[in-house]
């Protein structure tokens, strides 16, 4: 195990929220069920006591999840200098590639936190926001549904981090079964190779990606700003499908423009597509990553809240509630086509 | 439905949001002295330079990176100087004397190639790194002849 400030700093939280999501996902499901009955006075002071010790660990709980996010990009970069090999994060999740032993584990173990860690925040601010739609209520009617998101949470911390505490533990030694001094040099030259990304997107291509990136996001700002504006006074929802499918879409558009188009033109290297030298060339420029992932989540949480948040009592002020996420969203979205636009022009 | 503080407050953030990326270039200024292929910082005595077109010139940390490039870009460059290791002068590229050793260039390509203007220079590292002298095929940027005289040589020109 490499042992230094931000890995004891990752180890203390995987157990926290090990053990946070193990209480939240006990004593939730315990509270799930005696919630789905029809419940006598003293049943039901229970389920509100559970709920308070619930709610105050899974508040807990989805505080250490989103900061545990940049900490696992901080704790690869302080791995960086490790190796002499590597130059960048990406070349941190190549080693054990190709490996025998433990270590070949570890670029499954990375590339799929790489994916938990998002999941886990959205469905983390998910469950905050139904909670604070059922907090305004009388009775807390959405209780149920907001109990379901919050094992959800639960769940998936646990597993999240299971598979973090596996990378963390598993020693980052290369074990592998060619050796000898002639296949040195040649075997250190393909190895070597591994650690610099791969090109997705030629020549041909790349008008077309900035095409999609600019007009996808063009379409959700303008989506969102016109269901802020219009659909208030007419009080449908007609915007949500398409915003909620237009926010799907552009995860993928805007992580593939990112690697194959903005981060050769910032970096200045045309032939390099590491999303991760950003983090050290220019730091800044990750602004708009963050402020994307934030007018996403917020689509999708203004979403959640709509379809899982509605019930007589929360009519009068549920509309408010998506209006101000989808708001966030507006900002969000256009904030970070805003900052990459300028970074580009200024690269 | 949205309080007009709330869009004050946005229109701010987006002024705050296009000052930062101009605030983060001053700051930083110009990338200078880094190889054009991955960024790395360029010793001096392994530089790479690459006359593409007149005044368009790009600086490489090896020759390793140099190829990358060429092979990518897919056009023939005007002229490709290298620099001699002992001396740190630069010199053509088909000028050169080229040797593979156990001493790596740079650790992060994996380049174990050196560079030398004399004969002599490349038969004491050579000697002295467990390397031998690239002849033909071999030497870097050249289309090449097979020759086994046993003689310094410099082919392709």
């Amino acid at each position: 195990m490499l042992l230094n400030g931000y890995t004891i700093l990752s180890i203390f939280l995987c157990c926290m929220r090990l053990l946070l999501g193990v209480l939240v996902v006990v004593v939730g499901q315990s509270a799930w069920r005696l919630s789905r009955r029809t419940l006598e006075a003293e049943q039901t002071e229970s389920v509100e006591n559970r709920s308070y010790l619930l709610f105050l660990s899974a508040t807990v709980l989805i505080g250490l999840n989103v900061v545990s996010w940049p900490i696992l990009y901080l704790l690869l970069q302080s791995y960086v200098q490790e190796w002499p090999t590597v130059m960048c994060i990406y070349g941190v999740t190549q080693i054990g590639a190709g490996t025998v032993g433990s270590s070949q584990y570890l670029p499954a173990l990375v590339n799929g936190l790489h994916w938990t860690k998002p999941l886990l925040v959205f469905v983390s601010g998910a469950g905050c926001v139904l909670y604070l739609i059922n907090r305004r209520t009388q009775t807390g009617p959405i209780l149920n549904r907001v109990l379901m998101v919050l094992l959800l949470t639960g769940a998936f911390t646990v597993v999240d981090s299971v598979v973090e505490g596996a990378y963390l533990s598993i020693p980052k030694k290369e074990i592998r079964l060619s050796g000898g001094c002639c296949t040195n040099t040649l075997e250190t030259v393909r190895q070597t190779a591994k650690f610099t990304p791969q090109i997705r997107v030629d020549e041909k291509q790349r008008p077309f990606l900035i095409t999609a990136y600019y007009s996808l996001n063009l379409a959700m700002i303008f989506g969102l700003l016109a269901h802020l504006v219009f659909s208030p006074r007419h009080r449908n929802g007609k915007w949500k499908w398409p915003l909620f499918v237009g926010g799907l879409l552009s995860i993928p558009v805007n992580l593939l423009f990112l690697v194959e188009i903005a981060s050769p033109a910032i970096l200045g290297l045309p032939f390099h597509h590491c999303p991760y030298d950003l983090i050290s060339a220019a730091p800044e420029s990750l602004g708009a990553v963050v402020l994307f992932f934030l007018g996403c989540f917020s689509v999708g949480w203004s979403f959640t809240a709509g379809k899982f948040g509605s019930c007589d009592q929360t009519r009068g002020f549920l509309q408010q509630y998506v209006s101000k996420l989808l708001f966030i969203a507006l900002f969000g979205y256009s904030s970070s086509v805003l900052l990459m636009s300028i970074e580009l022009l200024l690269a | 439905m949205i309080p007009k503080s709330w869009w004050l407050s946005g229109l701010a953030g987006l002024v705050i949001v296009t000052a930062i990326p101009v605030v983060g270039h001053l700051i930083r200024g110009d990338r200078e002295g880094r190889c054009a292929w991955d960024g790395l910082k360029i010793e001096p005595i392994y530089q790479v330079r690459i006359v593409e077109k007149p005044g368009i010139t790009d600086q490489f940390c090896c020759l390793q990176c140099a190829e990358f490039w060429l092979e990518r870009r897919g056009r023939k460059p005007i002229d490709i100087f290298v620099t001699d290791e002992s001396s740190g002068m630069e010199i053509e590229a088909s000028d050169a004397f080229y040797v593979r050793s156990a001493v790596a260039t740079n650790p992060v390509t994996g380049d174990h190639r050196h560079v030398f203007r004399a004969f002599e220079d490349a038969k004491k590292h050579a000697e002295s790194a467990h390397g031998r002298q690239l002849l033909g095929d071999e030497r870097p940027f050249e289309k090449k002849r097979l020759t086994d005289s046993g003689n310094p040589q410099k082919t392709g020109r």
